[in-house]
Parts: structure tokens; C-alpha cells; sequence
């Protein structure tokens, strides 16, 4: 029975030291050498409270402004329903660990392995790992993938169009095994992915071709059947980089030739949190040889020993770092489970009707925005005549996108993400997206004030 | 007689694509705005023919009522730190203090975009700011990049760090090895080959330790790196640490610290201190972060000043004149991005939450009670006379201890594995498991600071139990865990047979 | 651990036996007791040429990869497919259904280097301890 008397702790600590033969814990410090031991205390702040850490926060937080924004740019701001928020702080799914105790983590596993199968009913596949970082590194993953499934080639193609963030992730993935990429340029009216480019740039070294549908600049690519046809020909690997709410709108990218679908699981409810955590999924078709290929935990449906009872388990454990090391697929361990469990929450939630509601809202949305944009007299929306889904590229044709950002910020809006440094050759533009999150009333004030500047970037063109 | 002990549910909870769909219920999506309606056409007429979806995805058609009890079945079907102790070696399962899960879920922090302007995003800004500020100290570092999703994606990053060093000083096509002790974790060599070294193993010593002389053999001006962790993976502080640190640093190359056992040094001593050129911390191990059942965690990268300018960007900063907060990208060395946006956001506030709350002090005494919890459990489960310590047994361990099953299985033929599951029968999860390789059916247990030495002397008593069932009932082991959802499970028919998905899973279903 | 007496052995646990002028592989008794449950094998395709030494096949278990090492030179000229549904083969009957590949040596000189059966039974003491 525990000791109820007062300053009790005290003396089962001095009854374990005692247990250890030691008068004070620092001897159990003592192999550390002299001449690197701190002897001086940690210049960190004295420990808080719980009411006085929350008020500081709440004081570092008020100095943020509160805006509506119209961003995408691979996060958006989607509606998430109080079941996911609920299930994903249960304490039971985020307080454990990876579920290597399969007998006992039959909860983690079984929602992991719904999460799985909700993935395929978007992407058209029946393999989907449990989850990688977020959308860039689940494009480099795919890419190494494939070049590991040729002995001999050492290259990949990608959109000119991608978001420069992407591409800096790519690149960091790529070094390493030395792998180059070449750019396939964008069709300067539709602002689609050059066929013609893809043909020239297309040969026997290329492993892989990664396409996002839609792309960076929002638009559709309709041409997608053709790319695998090119793709596929020279007995390459097409990765199509998907965005996971279109899809109830857009066809499953298995059906247009897709080898491996990649894309942001952060719309299906994580928030935007400023940038993180997100996670990546990742989809691809069963092939006995080609799934040992594949990185990430993977969860399976199985027997118990005894026949008895359906069970979960990660499987094909093989493939991964803690067994297989310098030859693994990757170093992935920790993914973003219990993320990838709450997006299985909110499919499950929404349904095909509910996600196809939420789909068309964005589409919709964004073309209402794209078209009354247009009408300005300084304005142009959307650049590309490509049809888009729910983010379209604005271009100002006085004074400079920043400009109109910073007036945009004074009256609490934050337009789209400027893309003078990536894309200089588009003149000033900016990628904007819409999601169900802008209610009518967010678009009209929007509005109102882009007429404004408009008015005053004065008369003429 | 053994009465079975229920320490969990039992459910047989259908997979969500076998709810029963109903109608009402019914999820309600926001309505498109009439005004939209009115003046945008059909959706068929704004997507290409081609890519308009034919059928739609075959999701469930389920109310919120059916998903609450399916989640909450799962849920009570799932073992977490707040169930009971949770001693996996290598993975820090301390307590996740609730503050940091309720402060992270503020609306300032979970409803703004990465890519919004500085000046509307001050606060989180300096959040990272601060965060790193105090990781610096902490390590002995002088920045540290918060970018890093994971320790494994930290640990890619600090090489690949290293890497844009070495090509910076035209060493790069020459430096092509990176040294890891057998002791490492797998993700070690793992990250070692994405980043394009080959690998270099050294064996340890019969103390535990590095091998001075092995190491003098592996450094040539082919090394890149060493990855080191400290104390290592047996929970031994590398005492020649200057030494080694020294044999690389001679060679030219860097020294890599990676920080899963981090927790056992805090305020003790730091990483740069010793030598460590590049660390990264896991947030979710040292710092408190929730594990959420495999992630998501953060392992951000601390490096000493001369590898700063290759970085991943951006880096915060504090602009004295102006008292402002920005992400500075002006990094032309830098690698660039080794993730979309700034990092795991979330999880970092939760882990500045945390140090927050502890204090210097307080994360000085982390370390002190996790590694006394360590030396007095093991000292508790080695009065088994089961299981012995092998390297070093007379040197204390730090915040873990590596347990040698061999002995026992060679005198019961009971292994780690049944052990382990036993555990679980015994309402406890297992410790971790054949790692690392040196150490033959092996047990790692890392108690952490958040456990009562009551807690501590019953899972000792388990053991004491279980060693003694080993000898007289070895069938309690082998036919562990029955008290727990489910028996073993099949983990050959598993891998033989993948069944990945519903998908596959109707697939078989057509076929047989 | 069973021993087949027509074969000759590898210190990495392979078999050679003569079948005609080509050479069956497998993999040992004791190599599959180690392995335990294999799931999944990945063999070369035929005409592929080895040198003795190489890997030749990969053999997954549930919780670890081994390699399959050529033991003598030679073209592949024949491998069982049949392992594809049945890796169970390796561990139920290593050096009947469980062969591997069927090898046409070119340094026939090699498989007389190989371990006698004997000779890989005392080895085998020497590694158990």
C-alpha cells in the first residue's frame, strides 16, 4: 500500500538510491568525462505553470492578424468536422506508439488499414501505404521507388509547372542516388503539360515521369490518358501527384494509366497549422515483386494463429530500416499515423456524397472568383486556358502582385501565393485557391476590395 | 489455476465498409451559394470530358453515431501510454502532458496557412523562433532547423548537411563513406544509403563501446561522417567521446549525433559540447510529443556553426530594429527544402509547450529520474536470475538497459518473443524487442522519468513471474497473450498472403 | 539438421547437387531453420550468369531477407517457379521441392571446392554455440 504520509516521495526516492548502493543520483552521472560535463545551469526560462504557459501563448498569439486567405499551394484550408477532431485525440490512438504489438494495437492497425482502403476508392488502386510525411516526400519516395525497380535507369521527368518547394524536396531525394531530372515544359495557353516536349524529352533512361493532375497552376490535365500512353511506351513509371478532395470530381488516376498515385493528405482533416504536420499517401497496384519496392508501413489482414479471428499487422516488415538497414526502401519510421487514421475518419464521414458536395464547393467557388476577377480592368483570371478546379493563376497587368498583396493584408485578406520568383515569365501573378471554408460573404468582401484596388490603379491598362 | 484477466476489450468490429449504410443521419456538406449557383455552370461543363469522374468512389454511407461507437470500439482496443507502462527501449514513452494537446489545438496555431505574410503570423514565427532558441542551448548548437518530420528525416537531413560541406570544400566526390557502429539503429544505415554512402560498419567492443582501434582502421579521407548515438543503444555513455570525436575530426570528417536517447542527458551534458558537428532531437521521444500511434513526430537538426549556410530554409530570425519576426529564405548555401513548408508545426508547439513547462531545472531532472528509474529496474529484473546484461554489466546504464535473453531460451527454450507477449497477457506492453542486433534475444527497456517506483517494482514482479513460468509452465508463454483483443496473430500468413486492402480483400473473395 | 549425401555444400548455407551435366541449388536445412516461415522469394531469370559468390536470389521471411549466393559459376537455365506459391517448400523439404535454380557451370572445378557433407556438419557445429 502506498505511503499517504507527507514528503513521502522524497523517501522512496532515497529508498531507490539506497536499493542502487548510490547516495546521490549524480553518481549514476559519473562516466560522463569532466571536460564535457554543463556545470553551469541551462540558460532556459524557469519552468511555467499551466495557467501561466497558457496566458503566454495566448500573448504570443494575439500578435498574429487574423485574415482570410485565399492560399493553396499544396495546404488548404478545408472544414473539419468535430468526429475527426474527437477520435484523433482519443488518448487510446495518440498516446501510442507504433503498432509492433500487433494482439494489442488491433485499434491503431484495423483504422490504419480503412485509411488504406479509402485511399484506393479515391486513386483507383488496391495498395496504399499508412502514411508518409506529407506530399513532396512521398513524390521523391515514389521517384526513388521507380528508379529502383530498373537496373539501368538514372533519370526522371518532371512538370516545369511544379511549386519550387516541391522541387527543392525532389532534389534533396535525388542527390543521393544520384539520379538527374530533366524539366518538361507547360503549354503557354492551356498552361497543361507540352506533349511535344514530353515526346522529345522521353527515352529508355528515364525511370519515371511525375504529373500532377491537377497542376501547380490549378489547371486539369486532360491530356493525362495520352501522357501514360508516351510514358509507357518507352517502359517508364507514370506518378500522378493528385489532389485527394477532386477526386470524387476528377477520374482515379489508375484509370488514366497511373503506375503510383502521390498527393497532400492534409485536406482530409488536418488542419493547415501552419505548415505541418501533413502527411503524404501514397497508392500504387499490387505486384508481388513490385510491392517489395515500395516504402513505408503497410497494414494487413490476417488470421490469428488460431484461426479464429480476423487481426491487423504491419506486413512486409522487410522492406523497411529496422530489418533491412543500408538496403531498406527508406529510412522511414516514424510516419504520421494517427493523421492518416483521422483521414480515414473524415472519408468515412463525408461519404462520396459529402466529399463530392465538398469538391464541388471548391470547383465552383473558384471559378465564380476566377470569373469575376476577370471583369477588373488591371486583372486577369484564370491565365491558362486550361480548365482548373478550385486554384487559378491571377495575373495583374499594373504595378506588382506584391503591391496588391500588402493592400490586400491592410483590410485582413491574404490573396494567393505570388509567383514572381518561380515563374517570372508569367509577368505578376499569384496562384489563388477557394475552398468551402469561403462562404459567400468572404468572396463578395474579397471582391469588393480587389475593386478597390483596381479603382486605384487608375484609368488604363 | 489461471483466471483469465480481461485488460482490454474484445470486439469484433466490422471494417467501416461493413456498417450497415443509412440514410439518416446524413453528413451535411456546406451548400454551394446560391449566388455561386446562379452564375457558374454545371460541373460537367468545367472539368474535360476525359477526366470526369464515371464512378463515383464506393466510400461508406454511414451517420456520425455509427462512427462514434466504430472509434471508440477501436479505440478501446488499443494500447497507449495512458493505459499503462509502456517501456519500449529506443523510444521514450514518457507522459503527454494534455496542456501541450490543448495549446496546440488553438485556432491562432491550427487555422493559419504556412504560406500567409510574416506580419500576420508573428506569433507563430516566434514560436519557432524561441523553440529554437532553446533546443541551441540545450544541444550546445548554434541553429537548428525545425524542418524535419521525423528523427529518421532528421537524420537525412544532417547528412545530407554534411554532405553540401564536403562538396563545398570540393571534398565531396571523394568523401564517400559514412561510419555507424553495429550497435545503430536501422534508420542509421538506412539514411546513410539515401543520402549515396556506402556504409561502414564497426564492431563494438566487449565493454559496449566504440572501438578506438577499429575506428582509427574505418577513418580514411574517404569519411564523410560517423553517426553516433549517446549513450548508445545499450544505454552506455561513450566515455572516449573526445577521442573519437577527435579520430574523425583528424580525418576530416564530421561527427553526427543522433539524439533518441537524448533524454538521458539533459542538463548533464551536450552534444556539442562533445564534439558533434550535427544532431537532431526527435520531438516526440525527449520532448513529450504523442507518438499518435506511429506519428506524427518532428526530429529537428542542430548543427555548429560552420554548417549553418547549408541548412535547409528557411530559418527564423528576430529583426532588432524593427522588433519583427520573419523566415528568412537568404540561405544560398542552404539544401534547400527537405519538406513542404516549416516543419511539423503542431507537434513543435507542443514540444515548446513542454520545455516551457519544465524549465531548466525541470528538464535537468527529466533526465535524472529517467536514468535512476532505468538503473533501479534493471537492477529489480536482474534479481530474476532470467536474464543477464551483457556489456559492461558492472558499468551503470543510462536511461535504458539491454537485457540478454539467451541464456533463458537456451535453458527453457522459451525465446524474447513469448516473453514479450506474455507481457502484454500480463497487462503490460512489451519492452522492445531484438534490438539491437549485438545482443542476442534481446530486451530493451527504457522505463522514462513519467513511472513510480511502484510501477517499476510490478513490472519486476512480472518479469520475476514470468521467469519463473518459463521453468514450470512454459505454456503460458507459448500460447501468449490471451487476455489481450485478440491471440497471436498470424504474421507468416500475413506477409505469404498480403491482403492490403478491402480492395484485395474482395478480390480474394471473387476468387475463391 | 538433415543432410542430403549427393550434395556439396557452401559456408553460406547453400546446397549444390548434380542433376546431368547442370547443377541444382537450394538452400540448407540449417539455413531454413534460421530463416524460419519463408513468405516470398525473389529468383534470377533464366540465362542469367553468375560468378560463384554472387547473389543470386533473395529469400524473405516475415522477419528477415537472406541472400542466396551462387556457390559455383554459371548460367541459369532453369528456376522453380513453383516457389512463387509455395515458399513453404524451402522450409518443408529444402533439397527435394525447395530447389532454387538449375545452373550450367562453367568452372566445373568449383563444385569439388564446395564443402563435403560431412565437412559442412562440422562447420555447422563450429558456428552453434
Amino acid at each position: 500500500m502506498t505511503n499517504q504520509k507527507e514528503g513521502s516521495a522524497d523517501t522512496i526516492q532515497k529508498e531507490m538510491e539506497a536499493y542502487l548502493g548510490i547516495r546521490s543520483i549524480d553518481e549514476l552521472f559519473e562516466d560522463i568525462p569532466p571536460s564535457v560535463r554543463l556545470n553551469r545551469p541551462l540558460k532556459l526560462p524557469a519552468a511555467k505553470s499551466e495557467r501561466d504557459l497558457s496566458l503566454y501563448l495566448d500573448e504570443i498569439l494575439s500578435q498574429n492578424l487574423p485574415v482570410t486567405s485565399f492560399l493553396g499551394g499544396g495546404a488548404q484550408f478545408h472544414y473539419i468536422p468535430a468526429l475527426v477532431k474527437e477520435v484523433i485525440t482519443k488518448p487510446e490512438l495518440l498516446n501510442a506508439y507504433t503498432p509492433y504489438q500487433p494482439e494489442v494495437s488491433q485499434g491503431m492497425l484495423q483504422g490504419l488499414f480503412e485509411y488504406q482502403s479509402l485511399i484506393n476508392e479515391l486513386t483507383g488502386m488496391n495498395v496504399t501505404n499508412a502514411s508518409m510525411y506529407d506530399w513532396p516526400t512521398a513524390i521523391a519516395e515514389a521517384l526513388l521507388m521507380c528508379r529502383r525497380l530498373f537496373n539501368n535507369r538514372t533519370k526522371v521527368l518532371l512538370p516545369q509547372s511544379i511549386h519550387p518547394d516541391r522541387l527543392s524536396v525532389i532534389e534533396n531525394y535525388l542527390a543521393g542516388p544520384k539520379i538527374s531530372y530533366e524539366l518538361i515544359s507547360f503549354n503557354k495557353e492551356t498552361g497543361e503539360l507540352d506533349l511535344e516536349d514530353l515526346r522529345t524529352k522521353m527515352n529508355e533512361n528515364v525511370a519515371a515521369v511525375y504529373l500532377e493532375n491537377p497542376n501547380s497552376f490549378g489547371v486539369i490535365e486532360s491530356e493525362a490518358a495520352t501522357v501514360s500512353q508516351i510514358v509507357h511506351e518507352k517502359g517508364a513509371k507514370l506518378i500522378v501527384g493528385v489532389d485527394p478532395i477532386s477526386l470524387a470530381l476528377l477520374e482515379p488516376p489508375a484509370n488514366y494509366g497511373a503506375d503510383i498515385a502521390v498527393g497532400e493528405g492534409q485536406e482530409l482533416g488536418t488542419p493547415l497549422s501552419f505548415g505541418g504536420p501533413y502527411f503524404g499517401f501514397f497508392s500504387l497496384n499490387y505486384d508481388r515483386k513490385i510491392i517489395r519496392q515500395m516504402p513505408g508501413r503497410v497494414v494487413g489482414l490476417t488470421k490469428t494463429k488460431d484461426g479464429t479471428k480476423r487481426a491487423f499487422v504491419l506486413t512486409l516488415s522487410t522492406r523497411e530500416q529496422h530489418i533491412r538497414r543500408e538496403k531498406a526502401t527508406s529510412n522511414i519510421c516514424s510516419n504520421e499515423s494517427i493523421l492518416a487514421f483521422g483521414a480515414g475518419v473524415y472519408l468515412s464521414l463525408l461519404g462520396a456524397n459529402g466529399l463530392r458536395k465538398t469538391a464541388e464547393y471548391c470547383l465552383k467557388a473558384a471559378h465564380y472568383l476566377a470569373s469575376e476577377i476577370n471583369k477588373l480592368k488591371h486583372f486577369e483570371a484564370p491565365i491558362f486556358k486550361g480548365q482548373f478546379y478550385n486554384e487559378f493563376v491571377v495575373r495583374v497587368t499594373k504595378g506588382t502582385m506584391a503591391e496588391v498583396e500588402t493592400r490586400l493584408v491592410e483590410e485582413g485578406f491574404v490573396g494567393g501565393y505570388t509567383l514572381e520568383k518561380c515563374h517570372p515569365e508569367l509577368g505578376e501573378t499569384a496562384i489563388f485557391c477557394t475552398t468551402e471554408m469561403h462562404t459567400f460573404k468572404d468572396i463578395d468582401r474579397f471582391l469588393k476590395v480587389l475593386r478597390k484596388i483596381d479603382k486605384d490603379l487608375g484609368g488604363g491598362a | 489455476m489461471n483466471k483469465k484477466e480481461i485488460i482490454q476489450a474484445h470486439y469484433q468490429e466490422p471494417l467501416v465498409f461493413e456498417l450497415e449504410p443509412t440514410n439518416y443521419p446524413k453528413y451535411y456538406a456546406p451548400e454551394i451559394p446560391p449566388e455561386i449557383m446562379k452564375n457558374v455552370p454545371a460541373t460537367d461543363k468545367l472539368i474535360p470530358k476525359e477526366m470526369l469522374r464515371k464512378e463515383p468512389p464506393k466510400l461508406p454511407s454511414v451517420a456520425e453515431f455509427q462512427l462514434a461507437r466504430h472509434y471508440l470500439h477501436l479505440a478501446q482496443m488499443n494500447y497507449s501510454v495512458d493505459t499503462n507502462f509502456y517501456p519500449l527501449g529506443s523510444c521514450t514513452m514518457k507522459y503527454n502532458p494534455k496542456i501541450n494537446d490543448f495549446l496546440s489545438m488553438d485556432r491562432r496555431l491550427s487555422d493559419v496557412h504556412p504560406f500567409q505574410p510574416a506580419r500576420t503570423v508573428q506569433g507563430n514565427i516566434r514560436i519557432l523562433y524561441e523553440t529554437e532558441q532553446m533546443l541551441n542551448e540545450l544541444a550546445g548548437m548554434k541553429r537548428t532547423t525545425l524542418q524535419p518530420s521525423a528523427g529518421a528525416h532528421g537524420e537525412l537531413t544532417g547528412i545530407l548537411v554534411i554532405r553540401a560541406y564536403h562538396y563545398d570544400h570540393d571534398e565531396g566526390e571523394q568523401r564517400t563513406e559514412v561510419i555507424i557502429p553495429d550497435s545503430a539503429h536501422g534508420t542509421n544505415p538506412a539514411t546513410a544509403a539515401m543520402a549515396g554512402y556506402r556504409t561502414v560498419i564497426i564492431k563494438s567492443r566487449e565493454n559496449g563501446l566504440v572501438d578506438l582501434e577499429a575506428l582509427k582502421a574505418a577513418v580514411s579521407k574517404k569519411t564523410a561522417a560517423l553517426m553516433l548515438t549517446n549513450p548508445n543503444t545499450l544505454g552506455l555513455f561513450e566515455q572516449e567521446i573526445c577521442e573519437i570525436a577527435d579520430i574523425v575530426h583528424d580525418a576530416g570528417g564530421l561527427l553526427y549525433y543522433d539524439g533518441a536517447n537524448f533524454n538521458a542527458i539533459m542538463g548533464r551534458c551536450r552534444p556539442g559540447d562533445m564534439g558533434f558537428d550535427a544532431i537532431h532531437f526527435n520531438l516526440h521521444k525527449t520532448f513529450a510529443t504523442p507518438h499518435g500511434g506511429g506519428g506524427p513526430g518532428a526530429g529537428p537538426v542542430g548543427v555548429v556553426e560552420k554548417l549553418v549556410p547549408y541548412l535547409p530554409k528557411p530559418l527564423p530570425e528576430f529583426d532588432k530594429k524593427t522588433g519583427t519576426y520573419y523566415l528568412n529564405f537568404d540561405m544560398p548555401k542552404s539544401i534547400g527544402k527537405i519538406k513542404g513548408f516549416w516543419g511539423n508545426f503542431n507537434v513543435i508547439v507542443r514540444a515548446y509547450a513542454y520545455m516551457l513547462s519544465q524549465g531548466a531545472e525541470g528538464l535537468k531532472r527529466v533526465s535524472e529520474q529517467a536514468v535512476l528509474n532505468a538503473n533501479y529496474l534493471k537492477k529489480k529484473i536482474l534479481e530474476c536470475n532470467a536474464w543477464t546484461l551483457p556489456y559492461a554489466p558492472e558499468t551503470p546504464r543510462k536511461h535504458e538497459f539491454v537485457l540478454e535473453g539467451q541464456k533463458l531460451k537456451e535453458e527453457t527454450g522459451i525465446s524474447t518473443l513469448d516473453v514479450a507477449k506474455r507481457l502484454l497477457d500480463l497487462g503490460f506492453h512489451a519492452p522492445t524487442i531484438y534490438f539491437p542486433l549485438i545482443v542476442h534475444e534481446a530486451l530493451m527497456i527504457e522505463p522514462t522519468e513519467t513511472e513510480t517506483k511502484q510501477t517499476l517494482d510490478k513490472f519486476a514482479e512480472a518479469m520475476k513471474q514470468i521467469a519463473k513460468e518459463c521453468r514450470e509452465q512454459p505454456e503460458l508463454l507459448v500460447n501468449a497473450p490471451q487476455n489481450t483483443a485478440v491471440p497471436r496473430i498470424d504474421e507468416v500468413l500475413a506477409a505469404k498472403e498480403p491482403i492490403l486492402s478491402w480492395q484485395m480483400y474482395q478480390e480474394r473473395q471473387t476468387e475463391k | 539438421m538433415k543432410l542430403d549425401k549427393d550434395a556439396r555444400y557452401a559456408k553460406t548455407h547453400e546446397w549444390a547437387r548434380k542433376e546431368g551435366d547442370l547443377i541444382v541449388v537450394g538452400v540448407s536445412d540449417f539455413a531454413q531453420s534460421l530463416l524460419k516461415d519463408v513468405v516470398y522469394v525473389e529468383l534470377p531469370t533464366e540465362g542469367t550468369v553468375f560468378q560463384k559468390g554472387d547473389k543470386a536470389a533473395d529469400i524473405e521471411s516475415v522477419k528477415a531477407v537472406e541472400e542466396l549466393k551462387a556457390p559455383v559459376s554459371g548460367e541459369v537455365v532453369a528456376v522453380n517457379n513453383a516457389l512463387e506459391d509455395s515458399a513453404e517448400a524451402i522450409n518443408e523439404d529444402p533439397y527435394g521441392e525447395g530447389w532454387f535454380m538449375k545452373i550450367k557451370p562453367s568452372k566445373i572445378e568449383e563444385f569439388d571446392e564446395l564443402l563435403s557433407p560431412e565437412e559442412y556438419e562440422k562447420y555447422v557445429a563450429t558456428l552453434e554455440h
